[in-house]
């Protein structure tokens, strides 16, 4: 397997550019250098912006020597998910129905991340409007993953999980209405938190299902996740959502232990409910094994079957985003690729009182979740069944069977993936951590205590190193 | 035709869940209820590739009517002897 030396992490390359020991204008075109000589075997990009990223890197050069060091995002190459606004640049949500629209305006993140100092590269794939995919009957292919070309990287973020699993960026955005961020995460063995709903504001984000979506970022280490949360998290008044809760400093309270943390393994969502692969349950096994070797102290934790999270979850998902499409779709149903139009259109044949009592259903599980979550400091789970699959292996309907990643879409809580594996096929395994609202400092504590103890974050694709 | 998934039948009264089989006839005038424009071949294609994925929402909103307890409801909400508790 190779390594990864030679592909900074954005905590690295901060310190490298904190102490001028690295340009962002090389790094830019370092980045720029790995898209075209990869890119076109994962598709990860729909869009890339090679003379405005120079022009920015060299911006944020400028400051920098002149003393005017913004933070350890300033002069970091990223990317965006296509269904995150940016004024004057292309955002498409990966759909014929929105391949002209340029917004006027940035979204929230867009800017927060632009005013931090990073340097944006591009816009990435999605499945359609975060729902639909992989298709192959969009005017872009889907991302591929880069451990391997003819597997799926799990989306809807499939192409920020990619592209930072190939060294492309450093980091990128994402969302998560059932575990977008999550599941692509886990596939491209790359890290993902979706952060508390409020946590992180949803304006000028193109929304699948309002009461669902979430926004975080991807990168490959925990700490990276926790450097670009920092950028992303804070109230927004325009954003209903929008939670007004104060943001800790989430990189200070990174620790390389577990001491004092309580583990609660929903064991019976991964073992009974959904089992997943052999492989799988025994490499959660030996990253419960590190944890406690850490100082964590590990119980089990029983909640409702996952079937009822993922009925919840997805009922609510079908109404809501039938909400969000019913006109465009009345007008311009077959310009939706078939499998965004397929899954969208089960919303308009749900009656008022299946929402209704899916919203009922909700508060039943929330209260549940929370007197679970009393005794313990995060939740250890799965987050998808198997190692990535072959993309020709996925069908339309399967995501709704396997909701794994559901129960804290339902619930709010920030939940984050994390790789703690290689499958025999040589394909990333992940893990679940989830913690209790607007505690997303303890979830990134777990996760990188957990990489700072295992190997898997010097090993990069073999497509990555060449 | 007849598809095997339970759908929701339109009535006058408007959708509601049925537990009878979905015919195209129905199907195709659930469509155009919901304002959805499509020739007849193309509500033909939707049937055939939605009723999977019927029959697993249909799944779900049985699954959530059998768990929701007296607890959720709202507390103005009259609660109906016997109904709709699972606990």
């Amino acid at each position: 397997m190779t390594q990864a030396d030679a592909l900074p992490t954005i905590a690295e390359a901060a310190g490298l550019i904190e102490r001028r020991e690295l340009s962002p204008v090389e790094l830019t075109k370092a980045c720029l250098a790995r898209i075209a000589a990869l890119d076109d075997k994962i598709s990860s990009f729909l869009l890339t912006r090679p003379e405005a990223a120079l022009a920015e890197a060299a911006a944020a050069e400028q400051e920098i020597m002149s003393g005017r060091y913004r933070g350890p995002l300033h002069g970091i190459p990223i990317g965006l998910k296509d269904i995150f606004n940016t004024a004057g640049i292309r955002t498409t949500a990966h759909s014929k129905i929105l391949i002209d629209n340029v917004p006027g305006e940035d979204a929230v993140t867009t800017r927060l991340l632009a005013e931090a100092g990073t340097i944006l590269l591009g816009k990435l794939a999605t499945h359609e409007f975060a729902m639909g995919g992989p298709s192959f009957d969009l005017p872009w292919p889907p991302a591929r993953n880069p451990w391997n070309p003819e597997h799926f990287t799990g989306g809807s973020s499939s192409g920020t999980a990619a592209a930072v699993a190939a060294g492309l960026i450093l980091g990128g955005s994402g969302s998560d209405t059932g575990g977008s961020i999550r599941s692509p995460s886990a596939y491209c063995g790359v890290t993902g938190i979706k952060p508390t709903y409020g946590r992180v504001s949803r304006r000028g984000v193109i929304p699948l299902a309002y009461s669902l979506d979430h926004v975080g970022p991807l990168a490959w280490t925990t700490e990276d996740c926790a450097i670009l949360l920092q950028a992303m998290a804070g109230h927004d008044p325009h954003d209903p959502a929008s939670a007004k809760i104060p943001v800790p400093d989430y990189r200070a309270a990174l620790r390389p232990d577990l001491r004092g943390i309580r583990v609660g393994v929903v064991r019976h969502f991964f073992e009974t409910d959904h089992r997943i692969g052999d492989e799988g349950r025994a490499a959660i096994d030996a990253a419960l094994g590190v944890m406690r070797d850490l100082g964590a102290e590990l119980r089990e934790v029983r909640l409702s079957p996952l079937q009822d999270y993922g009925a919840c979850g997805w009922i609510i998902l079908f109404a809501e985003s039938w909400a969000v499409h019913q006109n465009m779709m009345r007008k311009r149903f077959l310009d939706y690729g078939r499998m965004m139009r397929n899954r969208v259109v089960l919303g308009a044949f749900l009656s008022s009182a299946d929402y209704i009592e899916a919203l009922r259903l909700r508060g039943q599980l929330a209260r549940e979740m929370d007197e679970a979550m009393r005794d313990v400091d995060v939740l250890v789970s799965a987050v998808t069944p198997e190692d990535a699959p072959r993309l020709d292996e996925k069908t339309s309907y399967e995501s709704f069977q396997r909701p794994l990643m559901m129960p804290f879409n339902v619930t709010g809580q920030p939940a984050m993936a994390v790789r703690c594996g290689l499958s025999r096929r040589g394909l990333p395994l992940g893990l679940q951590i989830a913690g209790k609202p607007f505690e997303e400092g303890t979830v990134l504590r777990v996760g990188h205590a957990y990489e700072l103890a295992t190997p898997w974050r010097s090993m990069r694709p073999p497509l990555a190193i060449g | 035709m007849r598809c095997l998934c339970r759908m929701f039948r339109e009535t006058q009264q408007g959708a509601q869940l049925s537990s009878q089989e979905m015919t195209l006839e129905e199907f195709t005038r659930l469509v155009r209820r919901a304002g959805i424009e499509l020739s007849a071949a193309d509500t033909r294609m939707l049937f055939d590739e939605i009723a999977a994925s019927c029959r697993v929402a249909r799944e779900m909103t049985e699954r959530i009517a059998s768990r929701l307890s007296r607890g959720s409801e709202p507390a103005h909400i009259f609660l109906r002897e016997g109904g709709n508790d699972a606990s």
